[in-house]
């Protein structure tokens, strides 16, 4: 069985910046190293659908998603900004994709306030995400991201808008609580202390494509 | 506050005139037979009111979202139905649709939609271009479908936009009045065209004058869940400013965009194909005749006027409309931000909506038009009352955009000593700008297409077009409709120019 996400000589980007991927990730966190418009969230993008390939294909637990629309693909994403539902509350948020999943109401509550809770937020579940801190809203982003299970999670530099003090501590705590989960990740930065904070698993954008980088 | 107080006085001497009338009704006056017609028009309007938002919302999407060419030219094609004389459009649709249809409600609400797509594409599409579109490619990747991301997170933050354009447009079905006279019959009759049988057939004005006090009441109503709405502020989520999404992303959105713009496009132009076909055709065959005579003096029907000199009339108008609504409403809805009475100054700034154009006219007539103060002989009686009607609207577009604005701006420049009117101008002066020639550009257009209010008010020797296409329209012969064909190409061509260019100067600024 050939489990987790295959990028099979996948194409992506556009004319200025084209990347061809072959990856396979099995489990836990692989980060993605490479300067501002070198094709990074481009390729987070391909992945989850919202951009088309343009050429390979990806391939999630031995089948073919490369025409999978987005809300198929059991695939979740941070963005650099939080992208909070602003007229929904902190759980109303997190709750979404339990909701979208068909899970009653009841349990989608249970099951969003524990994933509350185990970002650091236990209490915020009626407040307005208008009064969150960056740090805490992009909790709530990835309990949010989370909370539907999806097999692949996409991180796209998360943690650039937080300062550099709250950015190393949120990068360790959530690979940290990405691993205990033993969710597939991949997280793209450009910042590489940041990268070496959450795993020795490191590929650089060089060159068009992706290689892996040695410490 | 000024503007809003400079609104009150020049809407509240004629409305006082009319309404001084009322007192004179006799004793037999029964109100069943206003109450009835009240109802079947707010059915009517309810009607138009829930096609156009269904229509208007994919088009205000695609136009917002998207990035694509011919948008520009798109989105002012789109908003000409808007701009133009409701007797000329109504005319198209009764060359278009009179062989299948016969006049009655269908016909109305069918013109009644088409004339108010913009007011949706135009509202909405401010709030909707504000919106970040990554936020439904959050909700796509937490599960929803397409139309579920749309239900469940664009939709709730255009409800507010939603709601006040949908005000906006049950107030102008209501209170409908060329499109009820030509395409309507004794089923379709609103409370306006009733004014207008009581002041002009029978003589009542008191009768009349109850019957505006009625349409105001009920249009009052409407008005205040419409401003309740608008002034609900658009979240922090969605004052962040986003480039449109290039269509390349997709070849599905591809489809969708090029299919909602190509059928929008062809929506509006048929109707106003119709029209043109008009203007080149006579029983002969193709014929420049009637463009011709748009340089004559009569154009053949004696003591009309010169077209052409109707088209400097209205030129002239829409230029004063333009500098006192422009001023007035902008001013108006900065009243409304930053006043601590901002909510009474919303009100006061909205309340034309809530009268009639023929009561405008009638009103203004009564109280200009004679000493002390007699604007007869004036270019400005007609600028006020096109003024009066233009302000709602002016405010309708610029108030969203400014509650839009991050006002943390103006926080951040008075913290850095910026007096209060600086730390304004710091935060709302570039938006401002744009918005003000938007808006004397959106007051110019009220002028150019205004009928009602211009019918009581015009010179008799120097006619708007609207006006002189009316009075073309009731003489009988194919000369007539030919030239009056023409004269209505050249505003829709005139108004196609100008909404083009205000589009085009709004994103030039914007880009800077």
């Amino acid at each position: 069985m050939n489990q987790g996400l295959e990028l099979r000589d996948l194409r992506v980007g556009y004319a200025s910046t084209l990347i061809t991927v072959n990856m396979h990730l099995h489990d836990g966190i692989t980060v993605i190293l490479g300067p501002s418009g070198c094709g990074k969230s481009t390729l987070l993008s391909t992945i989850l659908g919202s951009v088309p390939a343009l050429s390979g294909s990806l391939v999630l637990n031995e089948e073919d998603i490369t025409k999978t629309p987005i809300h198929e693909r059991r695939i979740g994403m941070v963005f650099q900004d939080p992208l909070l539902f602003s007229h929904l509350t902190v759980i109303q948020n997190v709750m979404y994709g339990l909701r979208r999943a068909g899970m009653s109401k009841v349990l989608a509550t249970q099951k969003a306030s524990e994933l509350l809770e185990w970002v650091g937020l236990p209490g915020f579940q009626t407040r307005s995400v208008q009064e969150l801190s960056g740090g805490q809203a992009q909790r709530v982003a990835l309990a949010r991201a989370l909370a539907p299970e999806p097999a692949v999670l996409l991180l796209d530099e998360p943690y650039s808008a937080l300062d550099a003090q709250l950015r190393t501590r949120l990068a360790t705590e959530v690979a940290e609580l990405l691993r205990s989960r033993n969710i597939v990740a991949i997280h793209v930065t450009h910042d590489e202390s940041e990268a070496r904070s959450i795993t020795s698993e490191i590929f650089r954008v060089d060159q068009a494509l992706l290689a892996p980088v040695t410490r | 506050m000024v503007p809003a107080l400079f609104l009150v006085a020049l809407l509240g001497v004629p409305i006082a005139n009319v309404l001084q009338r009322s007192f004179d009704v006799g004793d037999s006056f029964e109100i069943a037979p206003q109450l009835s017609i009240a109802f079947s028009a707010a059915g009517q309007a309810l009607v138009s009111t829930v096609l156009a938002t269904c229509i208007g919302l994919p088009i205000a999407g695609a136009l917002a979202v998207y990035s694509f060419k011919g948008r520009a030219l798109t989105q002012a094609i789109i908003t000409v139905p808007f701009v133009l004389p409701t007797v000329v459009i109504a005319l198209a649709f009764r060359e278009l649709l009179g062989s299948v249809l016969v006049p009655g409600l269908l016909l109305v609400v069918i013109a009644h939609t088409y004339i108010n797509l913009a007011v949706i594409v135009r509202i909405v599409g401010a709030t909707w271009q504000q919106l970040d579109p990554r936020t439904v490619t959050v909700a796509r990747s937490l599960g929803a479908s397409p139309f579920r991301a749309f239900m469940t997170v664009t939709l709730p933050q255009l409800r507010a936009s939603i709601t006040s354009a949908a005000a906006v447009v049950f107030i102008f079905c209501f209170t409908s009045l060329g499109v009820v006279l030509v395409l309507g019959d004794s089923s379709t009759r609103t409370l306006e065209s009733q004014i207008l049988r009581e002041t002009s057939l029978l003589l009542d004005f008191p009768t009349a004058a109850i019957t505006a006090l009625l349409q105001l009441a009920m249009v009052s109503f409407v008005l205040l869940l419409g401003a309740r709405a608008s002034l609900k502020r658009t979240t922090k989520a969605s004052v962040l400013r986003f480039s449109r999404l290039s269509l390349t992303t997709s070849s599905s959105q591809r489809r969708y965009v090029f299919l909602v713009a190509t059928a929008a496009c062809l929506l509006v132009l048929i109707p106003l194909l119709s029209l043109a076909y008009g203007s080149l055709h006579s029983t002969y065959g193709w014929t420049l005749e009637w463009w011709s005579s748009l340089t004559s003096i009569d154009s053949g029907t004696t003591r009309l006027g010169s077209p052409l000199g109707a088209i400097a009339t209205s030129l002239k108008y829409a230029l004063i409309t333009g500098v006192i609504a422009g001023t007035v409403g902008v001013g108006a809805a900065v009243g409304v931000l930053t006043h601590r009475l901002g909510r009474a100054v919303a009100l006061i700034s909205l309340a034309p909506l809530g009268v009639s154009a023929a009561t405008l006219g009638l009103g203004l007539m009564l109280a200009f038009g004679r000493p002390p103060l007699d604007l007869r002989g004036s270019d400005l009686l007609l600028p006020i009352a096109h003024s009066i009607v233009a302000v709602p609207l002016v405010i309708a577009v610029v108030l969203p955009t400014l509650l839009a604005t991050d006002s943390r701006f103006a926080i951040a420049a008075s913290s850095l000593g910026a007096s209060p009117t600086r730390a304004f101008l710091t935060a709302y002066g570039p938006i401002l700008r744009i918005v003000m020639i938007a808006a004397a550009g959106l007051a110019a257009c009220v002028s150019l297409g205004e009928f009602g209010a211009a019918s009581f008010l015009t010179r008799s020797g120097a006619p708007t077009v609207p006006v002189q296409i009316v009075r073309l329209l009731q003489r009988p012969g194919e000369q007539s409709f030919g030239v009056a064909c023409a004269l209505a190409m050249v505003l829709v061509l005139g108004t196609i120019a100008l909404v083009a260019g205000i589009d085009a100067l709004g994103n030039k600024r914007r880009t800077r």
